[in-house]
């Protein structure tokens, strides 16, 4: 699967590929399989992209066909990121360093803010939503644990009178 | 043994990441920053620049934060840790065509968590604010640009990143 190391820019850049060498090129699964893995995966906590490929794993090989097609996938991303772990790490600590270091920060806060505000969009359609999302921001801010904030939000959820 | 609770803590974060891969970003900053001071609010944010200029999800954060604590071994258990999971999980859901995610419980389960994700990532967002930029107009002004941007324009955000790193360099030099 040579798909992980050119799927740049997240998870439409993925299916999109997936969709082009797997269906168009190879004819090893179909769109509506994709359309189904895509389905299926989104409830689901965790990276919807691997979770696609370990789905479409499956389908094609079994387990053996899913942890070969998740490892693959993954491979390049981990081989890099330890590459720029380590340059990171043996960064100079000069001003100039630190200058370019402060912007692309800046920028990355830049980008969280619109993907909070794009992942936000469908999921704040309630009052209640609203509310727990206030409440969960006033929580982290006030040091509660995090896994416990989103554990208590889950189960307020499975009381609430509709989904 | 470090290895494990590199392991465990991501296999928690990965369980709790509803609504996809960015979902998982403020459970890793409370992890690895907040509560065990594994790497600072800093590095988190460089590591999210590295989730986006490399290829494949964003929860790779994991392997940079498993390096920092452990080195090679301590990113691979770490990267282990974050994926192993939610995998299995998709694996299992194409097994059993799917029933698991539409039980309405754990439908349920997972439209009461978002919103929670979603105050969080805002409380990681401050963070790494807080930390990185400061109160600096210049560094203030590159967040409102690329927010901007990335909002208004289909512009890669590495592209955005190279672009805040050109600028950041230019306020610094001053």
């Amino acid at each position: 699967m040579r798909i992980g190391a050119a799927a740049f820019g997240g998870l439409g850049a993925t299916v999109a590929l997936i969709e082009a060498e797997l269906v168009r090129r190879r004819q090893l699964a179909s769109a509506d399989t994709i359309t189904e893995a895509l389905t299926w995966t989104k409830p689901l906590p965790g990276s919807t992209g691997v979770q696609v490929v370990a789905f479409l794993g499956w389908r094609l090989g079994g387990w053996t066909g899913s942890a070969v097609c998740t490892v693959a996938f993954l491979a390049p991303s981990i081989v890099f990121m330890i590459a720029l772990a380590y340059a990171y790490a043996a960064l100079p600590a000069s001003p100039a360093v630190a200058a370019v270091r402060r912007g692309v920060l800046a920028a990355v806060v830049g980008l969280l803010l619109v993907t909070t505000a794009r992942l936000a969009g469908p999921i704040l359609v309630s009052p209640l939503a609203i509310g727990v999302a206030v409440a969960a921001f006033g929580l982290g801010a006030l040091d509660v644990n995090a896994a416990a904030i989103v554990l208590a939000a889950g189960l307020l959820g499975t009381r609430a009178p509709r989904a | 043994m470090i290895h494990a609770e590199l392991f465990a803590r991501f296999v928690l974060v990965s369980l709790l990441a509803f609504g996809g891969g960015q979902a998982a970003l403020p459970m890793v900053e409370r992890l690895a920053v907040h509560d065990t001071h594994w790497i600072t609010a800093s590095a988190f944010g460089a590591a999210v620049a590295f989730a986006y200029l490399t290829p494949g999800p964003v929860l790779i954060v994991a392997t940079f934060v498993g390096y920092h604590v452990a080195g090679v071994s301590g990113a691979l258990a770490a990267t282990l840790g974050a994926f192993l999971a939610p995998c299995t999980l998709a694996a299992l859901v194409a097994r059993q065509a799917a029933r698991f995610t539409q039980r309405p419980w754990f439908r349920r389960f997972g439209t009461g968590a978002a919103p929670a994700v979603m105050g969080l990532l805002g409380v990681t967002t401050l963070a790494i604010a807080r930390d990185a930029v400061g109160t600096s107009w210049a560094h203030l002004g590159i967040v409102a640009l690329v927010a901007g941007l990335s909002a208004g324009t289909r512009l890669h955000p590495a592209v955005l990143l190279i672009l805040g790193g050109c600028l950041g360099y230019l306020s610094g030099s001053r």
